[in-house]
């Protein structure tokens, strides 16, 4: 018993400066993550209109969710159409231009910087407010469309396209992916391709039996990184629309449906509750991706 | 471990500590700091920084921070704000969202400071009605206007078309519009706008059939069949080219600068008159107003005077007595009203009206002879709209561009709309 106290004493003695450092970092936690997080499931099982105090109702915000509630279905769906779409497209168009880029050209850091640009100012309401007004029926793109002699619609008050420009958007900004995928390339040992060129194997063969299985760990990583920034977007759609989800809820994405139950209609209880749900969402998506991760993914050892 | 100052320092400390309690005793006696919000373009924050400046400069030791926003983004900012606790001191508030404000507590009850403090004694009465909520007073009248069509009246010139006047009824409307889009050289210009999804429109059309938006009970005063004919009748507008096809109608975001008249278009406008001053800068013509089409000749106007907005006080403002006195300076000092003009709507004061009209430039005397030839065809103030009102509002919009998108069938859309609006006023309550 003693010796364990001691031993224990001594070990806090000695991670004691550690633990000190960590406390801001602690308390930031608790009290701008944990705290709210708790506090927010707690609102979401009242009702609250921001100016009067919470009133307690129970699971009623989420019967209502599940049953009565045709904005949240639309709203889901849009957001998994934007999140299947955009995903993949960006992953793919980074991987192409890191393979690209990885070719050992010239000027390769300003290359990655111009690529990585877009990816840094994408997500601001300024590059949000330019996406508008390009795609707009008098917008640069119509602009240049015209040239060619085709009469483009007005793409961003259009339900059929309007979701698309914010896929367009979001692909946009595969700058950052790649500058990982770059990094995992590298990784990749040259000694590999150069056994595969001698056995005579093509490029293709090339890229789906060495570099595709080496980069899986960082596939992955990207993969969960953006597929959850995917499902939390807002800034764009809440730009492109001016707030309204788009003509028709084309572009109401989920979290621009929260935003909208809490501060254009005072419903900050089921905000709250819509807000859970999303959470759990992410959660379960991302543990079936971990889950399933030991079938695709290759860590050597 | 003592401190040794020696004379010089000593003297340079008092002299310091000296200067600075006496600067900050004179400042901290007269120094109030207001905020004051307001939506509207750029001339309304021009005509009103120019006279808060007059207050300022009458009372120093007095300063107004300023926040201005378009009608869209005016609400939400100030919902987070007033939620968070820093709503600004005096904010410019609307009919819509009145009974939403003031049933939170979140507005100041003004009804103790009349007439003493605010002196709108000589307020047009049901005018001031319009601002009370269970019989308190919370918002003060800042003008007064009435819904009017805003007309490009040099493009009709150019394409032959007869404008619309005070006895156009819906289907001479529709019909000259359709008129107008096959005549006008001006490219890509309309006949009318689609107001499907406009609720002050709707409302309009309504009181001409003898319906109202609510009743006094804060139940919806229309149904299903009612919405049916609305949507019918713009499907039918736009079929035949009156109005825009719903994407072109769906860039329009309901301020002055993504207008579809201000985009050049449309030919007009469904807005309020005192809107007037924000349209004519902005198209290529001579702006003229008109009231709305009537539903049939010897049909009911529809129209009413309403406040066209109010001013408030927030009730978390922690200079209550500073914030009424800079809203009773706004509405009726002499130097400030005839800064302020008519931008705001015509002044609800029988007094200031007077004092403006020989002073009024151009659009102010069109505007104010426009509610003066209103006549019959303005009716009695509606009810107040009821909590929930804004998420209404919404609700018409989105219905609105189902029918127009071709997505459902009006009478469908309609359905689904009434029962939606129904939903949202129980819950709201």
């Amino acid at each position: 018993m003693q010796s364990l106290e001691g031993t224990l004493a001594q070990r806090f003695r000695k991670s004691g400066a550690g633990y000190a450092f960590l406390t801001p970092w602690v308390i930031g936690l608790v009290g701008l993550t944990l705290g709210p997080t708790l506090v927010s499931l707690y609102l979401s099982f009242t009702q609250f209109n921001l100016f009067q105090p919470p009133k307690w109702i129970g699971a009623a915000n989420y019967v209502r969710i599940a049953t009565n509630d045709p904005a949240f279905m639309a709203s889901m769906g849009v957001t998994f159409v934007y999140v299947l779409f955009s995903v993949p497209l960006k992953l793919g168009f980074a991987l192409a231009l890191a393979m690209l880029l990885n070719r050992g050209i010239r000027g390769l850091p300003i290359y990655r910087a111009i690529f990585y640009l877009p990816s840094l100012l994408g997500s601001s309401v300024a590059i949000a407010i330019l996406w508008r007004e390009l795609f707009a029926g008098n917008g640069l793109i119509n602009g240049v469309l015209a040239n060619f002699g085709i009469q483009g619609p007005s793409w961003i008050s259009n339900p059929h396209y309007a979701l698309w420009t914010l896929v367009v958007l979001s692909v946009w900004q595969f700058g950052s992916p790649m500058v990982i995928f770059l990094a995992g390339l590298r990784q990749i040992p040259t000694d590999l391709y150069e056994a595969a060129s001698i056995d005579g194997a093509s490029n293709a063969r090339k890229f789906f039996s060495i570099t595709l299985p080496l980069l899986t760990p960082v596939v992955f990583f990207n993969f969960i990184v953006q597929m959850i920034d995917a499902f939390q977007s807002f800034t764009p759609a809440f730009i492109v629309s001016s707030g309204t989800g788009g003509p028709l809820n084309s572009t109401l994405f989920y979290a621009l449906y929260i935003y909208q139950e809490a501060f254009s209609f005072f419903h900050m209880g089921y905000a709250a509750a819509l807000a859970w749900i999303l959470l759990v969402l992410i959660a379960v998506f991302t543990a079936i991706a971990f889950l399933t991760s030991r079938f695709w993914v290759y860590y050597d050892a | 471990m003592t401190v040794r100052l020696d004379r010089r320092q000593f003297l340079a400390t008092g002299a310091a500590a000296a200067a600075y309690l006496g600067t900050a005793g004179f400042g901290r006696a007269d120094d109030i700091k207001l905020r004051m919000a307001w939506w509207g373009g750029q001339v309304r924050a021009q005509l009103t920084t120019k006279a808060l400046q007059v207050y300022t400069q009458a009372h120093p030791g007095t300063s107004v921070d300023t926040e201005y926003l378009g009608w869209d983004d005016y609400w939400p900012r100030l919902s987070t704000e007033t939620a968070g606790g820093n709503s600004p001191d005096v904010l410019q508030m609307d009919i819509e969202y009145l009974a939403d404000y003031a049933s939170r507590g979140v507005l100041l009850d003004l009804t103790p400071y009349v007439p003493s403090k605010l002196a709108v004694s000589d307020f047009d009465q049901p005018v001031l009605d319009n601002g009370k909520v269970d019989g308190k007073l919370y918002a003060i009248s800042a003008g007064v206007n009435a819904v009017s069509l805003l007309y490009n009246a040099t493009a009709y010139e150019e394409a032959g078309v007869t404008p619309p006047g005070h006895s156009t009824t819906w289907d001479e409307f529709a019909q000259n519009a359709a008129e107008f889009t096959k005549k006008t050289k001006r490219p890509g210009m309309y006949g009318s706008t689609d107001e499907s999804g406009a609720e002050p429109v709707l409302e309009t059309w309504l009181r001409q059939r003898g319906k109202q938006l609510y009743g006094t009970d804060g139940k919806l005063g229309y149904d299903e069949s009612d919405v049916t004919d609305w949507f019918k009748m713009w499907a039918d507008m736009r079929a035949s080219g009156a109005s825009p096809p719903a994407d072109v109608q769906a860039l329009d975001h309901g301020d002055v600068d993504t207008s579809l008249i201000a985009q050049g278009r449309s030919v007009l406008c469904f807005e309020n008159s005192n809107e007037y001053i924000a349209f004519a800068g902005l198209i290529k013509g001579e702006l003229a107003m008109a009231p709305y089409p009537k539903v049939g000749a010897s049909g009911k106007g529809g129209l009413y005077i309403k406040p066209s907005q109010f001013f408030s006080v927030s009730s978390q403002s922690k200079l209550p007595d500073a914030s009424v006195a800079l809203v009773n300076f706004l509405l009726t000092d002499p130097a400030a009203t005839a800064i302020l003009g008519t931008e705001r709507g015509i002044p609800s004061s029988a007094a200031t009206r007077d004092k403006l009209r020989p002073k009024l430039d151009k659009a102010g005397a069109l505007m104010l002879d426009y509610i003066s030839s209103l006549g019959d065809l303005a009716g009695p103030l509606p009810p107040p709209n009821p909590p929930g009102g804004g998420e209404v509002t919404t609700a018409l919009l989105k219905a609105s561009q189902a029918v127009a998108f071709g997505a459902s069938s009006p009478a469908d859309s309609a359905a689904s709309y009434i029962s939606t609006a129904k939903d949202i006023l129980s819950r709201a309550s």
